[in-house]
Formats: structure tokens, sequence, C-alpha cells
């Protein structure tokens, strides 16, 4: 309830105060994967985790691999405010701590929720997050404890 | 051996970057780069503010304004040839020791994933010997204008050639990272060079929720060519200035390092402290560095605040040779050297400092950070000030403005 209420204040201020670079986040952001794919829940560590590569995530013996969306996007703000209590600021000076220490490159971004259902669907191994309204019968949602 | 594990991570990249653009999967090259543009104004004018203690010239004596003390460019291309083996090769151009900003070569290796949680490397690294060490050179990625001196200055963090193991773990819901190092590396400076070999050392950082803890220790054997002539002049007066050069000299003898860390980060805020200490049966002795930094985040504006200290924890001060024991060429000889002797052993910084800064997010990449640091410097430490002119007094306090922009793409 607090976490929320955090979230809803920094999102309040995000929207307020960056308008101009960050878009106000109001759509709602799910975790989805392909209905047949092996992952059905995770917990907020583990991916906040995978989304800031400090782990790999094995499921049945299969590579988790996390996709995200272009920067600028008021999905993206309101994924990584909510699930990892980061700004797309701080998730900037995150991967600049991995990337120049050769510890890897963020996941791979795609342009939208759209591009992200359809990489889903194609490949089971794939974990993403969309705005709520592209959610169809071929995804998954998934559960965040 | 790191001139060929470059050429090897060049030709690589060379020949495979031909390749690969065409399609997305692998081998996969990215280029990435980060930069500052800094000014520092310090109010000291009889010696120079240097951000790295082998740059030529920096703020205060040479310049009122310096914008070489914090600039720099890096450029890095990551080449993934399999899923298994990758390369990185980052090349980094800042003020040297020689005046120049000639671009040096900062990391270079080739790393083989044995498992995706463990990767050995080889070629060049940096040393993971401080909790922020090794993104120290990319300003965008810590909250500073420059880490903090005080620890940080504790040993010259320098890069090395040698072999490196990460090794990835959970512990429940804490993700940790061990990292075990070996090899050798040297820095050059306006009159000579400091090489350290033999080098190793071993970190741990633990993820877990918003806290973040790291622990270091290492050890390295470091020898100075210009310090060895020093202690051959000693070795001149006998059994008293044998006994004063094996007591003081630092070829061949064990530099130690230990680290502790830890940061707490929610989100809105977060602090993150370090404590270090070094030793060195050697003139380079023994002294203590820590910080603490607490910042707060409003919308893209982060100000913070930082506090930090250093002592020496050797004597600093050595009656040296008994000049009077001496005939006349002698007893002088012996007393130049005792005069440098005594100056090397208290050069060690002795100091503590407040800084108040604010950080702009302005836009996505870049920041725009501007930084005032109080330091007061504890009597006779001249706080790794450089180019210090005659009229300069040890022990004062100085005053720093510095406003940076940063950037990575």
């Amino acid at each position: 309830m607090l976490k929320r209420l955090t979230a809803s204040v920094s999102n309040l201020l995000l929207a307020a105060g960056l308008g101009l670079f960050y878009l106000p986040a109001s759509a709602e952001v799910l975790v989805v994967v392909a209905a047949e794919a092996p992952v059905t829940r995770l917990t907020r560590s583990d991916l906040r985790d995978v989304y800031l590569g400090r782990r790999t995530l094995m499921i049945n013996g299969v590579e988790v691999v996390p996709l995200d969306l272009t920067e600028g996007t008021a999905v993206r703000s309101e994924f990584y405010t909510h699930y990892t209590g980061q700004t797309p600021a701080q998730i900037k000076a995150h991967w600049a701590r991995q990337i120049f220490t050769g510890r890897g490159q963020p996941p791979q971004a795609l342009a939208n929720s759209r591009a992200v259902v359809e990489r889903l669907v194609s490949d089971a191994k794939s974990l993403g997050y969309i705005d709520s309204s592209f959610l169809d019968e071929r995804l998954r949602v998934v559960t965040i404890e | 051996m790191v001139r060929q594990a470059t050429w090897l991570c060049a030709i690589l990249i060379v020949t495979q970057s031909g390749v690969l653009l065409a399609d997305s999967g692998l081998p996969n090259l990215e280029f990435n780069g980060f930069g500052t543009l800094g000014v520092v104004h310090s109010d000291e004018r009889n010696a120079d503010f240097v951000a790295d203690p082998f740059a030529s010239e920096g703020a205060g004596y040479s310049d009122d304004w310096s914008a070489e003390v914090d600039s720099r460019l890096g450029l890095q291309a990551t080449l993934r040839m399999t899923p298994q083996i990758s390369s990185v090769v980052q090349v980094v151009s800042e003020k040297r020791y020689d005046g120049s900003f000639a671009p040096a070569i900062e990391w270079a290796n080739v790393q083989y994933d044995v498992t995706p949680d463990l990767s050995l490397r080889i070629g060049r690294m940096v040393q993971s010997s401080f909790m922020t060490s090794e993104h120290r050179k990319v300003n965008y990625a810590t909250p500073w204008i420059r880490p903090p001196q005080e620890v940080y200055r504790l040993m010259p963090v320098a890069n090395f050639d040698g072999v490196d193991m990460r090794y990835r773990y959970q512990n429940g819901s804490a993700s940790n990272e061990l990292q075990l190092n070996f090899g050798g590396g040297s820095v050059e400076y306006q009159t000579g060079s400091i090489d350290a070999s033999d080098s190793w050392g071993v970190s741990h950082r633990t993820h877990w929720g918003n806290t973040t803890l790291f622990a270091s220790y290492g050890e390295l054997k470091v020898s100075a060519d210009e310090l060895t002539q020093f202690f051959d002049a000693y070795r001149l007066f006998g059994p008293s200035g044998e006994k004063l050069a094996s007591r003081y000299e630092v070829d061949g003898k064990r530099m130690r390092l230990m680290n502790l860390g830890a940061s707490y980060d929610p989100g809105t805020w977060f602090v993150m402290g370090e404590w270090a200490r070094s030793s060195s049966p050697s003139l380079l002795g023994e002294g203590e560095g820590a910080y603490m930094t607490f910042g707060y985040r409003i919308a893209e504006w982060t100000p913070y605040v930082g506090v930090a200290r250093a002592k020496v924890t050797s004597n600093t001060s050595e009656p040296g040779l008994n000049a009077a024991l001496y005939p006349p060429p002698f007893a002088e000889g012996a007393q130049v050297l005792n005069g440098i002797l005594n100056e090397l052993i208290s050069s060690g910084m002795q100091q503590e400092s407040i800084t108040v800064g604010a950080r702009w997010d302005f836009r996505p990449g870049m920041a725009l950070t501007a930084q005032y640091d109080h330091i007061d410097m504890r009597s006779g430490s001249s706080g790794g000030l450089i180019n210090q002119q005659p009229e300069f007094t040890p022990g004062e306090r100085i005053n720093l403005f510095s406003l940076a922009l940063d950037f990575v793409f």
C-alpha cells in the first residue's frame, strides 16, 4: 500500500515536473509472457534483478529473456518506476555502470507494446511488459508477488 | 601481455564487424561512449587541485578555472562473438602526466562465460578495489563530479593486465557477485613510473532489496624507479643508512588495501558510504579514509551532501641519519636525504571535507552537476595538491567550485 502510494506520488511528480521529457504515465502496465510459457509468477525482486541484468533466471532449465521498450515511452517509465522504484534516468545510470565495466548490455528494446506482443507469441523464452490494452488470449499475465 | 590481448581484441572487432550490421543475431557489435565537460575553480592560487594525481596541471595555480581536471571522453566497443565469448575495448582521453589528452586503453579483454553466472576474462581490466572504482571515470554513473578523494586516493586505482573471474549467485532474494583478479600494471607520471606486480584482489557485492553491501581486499607489490635511487643513496651511509633504507624502501614490499562499503537506495533518496584502509611497511605507510553521501531525488533534480575524512595512521616524521656523525660533504648529504624522506612520509593525505551539490538530469543520457567542496587539511598535509609553489602553505583550507556536463551514449 505504502509502495503503491510512493509510486503514485512519484508519478505525480514526474507528470508535473517532467512533462517535457517524461510523458505522464497513465497506462496500466502488465508483465506478460506467451500463454504456453512456463513462467506464471515472479517475485518483485526477481523481476527487478532480471531487468537490471543482476541475475540470469532459469525456469525449467530455460533462460528467461527480458524484453524492453524504447526509452522515452510512457509504458517504460511506468514499468521501471513501479517495479524497480527507479526513474528512467536512474536506469540509464545503472546501465552505464554495467556497460562500461564489461558487465553487459541492457535488454533488447522494441518500439511499442504491439511489437513486444508479437515477439512474445513467437518466443516462449521471452518476458515482457505491455500497456494493458494490448493484452490478448495468446498471452498470460505474470503474477508479481 | 596486454599488448597481445589488445591486438587480439582489435583484430577480432575489425574482422567480425564486416558481417555484423546485416542481421540482428551474433556476432553483435555495440558502440557506447561517455564523457564529461567540466570546469573547476580553486581558491588556492599557489598549488593545483587535480582529480587524477598523475595529471600535469589542474585548477588554482595553472588555471583560475580549469577545464582539464574533470573533462574526458571514453569510447567503447563491445563485441559478442558467440553466446559464450565477448570482448570489450575502451579507450579514454583525459589530461595526462605529460600534459596531453592522448587516448589510453582503459579496458581491453576477452571474456568467456563458462555458465551465465561464471565468467573468466583475460586482458586489461580495472581493479574493483572500491565500490565505484570500475566505473569511476563515468561521471554520469556516479552521484558526484568525482569520487571522494579521501578514499579513492588511498590507492592510485589503475587498470591492470591479467586475469579475473566473476561469479554471480543467489542467496534467497539477495543477488551476489564475487570477483577475483590477478595481474600487474603500471602508472606513468612526470618523472618516473610506479609499477605494480603480483597484485591480486577479491571483492564481493550483494544487492538485497534497496541495500548494496561491498567488501574488498587486495595486495600488490609496488616498485618505483625514482625511489630505488633514493634508497641506494641512503645505503652509502653504512649500517644506519642500510637500516633506514630497509625500513622505508618500497620495492619488493606488499601493499594491502581493505575496503567496506554500503548503500541504501529506496528510489526517492539514497545514502552511500565507504571506509578503506591501506598499509605498507614502507614510506607509503598506513592510512584510512571514509566518506558518506546523502542525496534526495525531486523529479529530475538530485541535491546531495557529503562528508569525508582521510588520515595517516603511521608516523609522519623520522629523525633519519644523525648528520653530526659524518664528515662535511656527507653530513650535508645526510641532511638532504632526511629532508626528502620526511617530506615523503608527511605528504600523505590528512583532511576533512564537506561536499554540497546538485545534479540535474535534464534529458535522457545527460546530466548537469554543480558541486562545492570545502577541504580542511590537517597541519603539514598538502591534500594531494600538485605544482606546489614556494608560497604554498600546507595545512590550509581550500574551496572548490565545479560544474560538469556528463553524458553517455
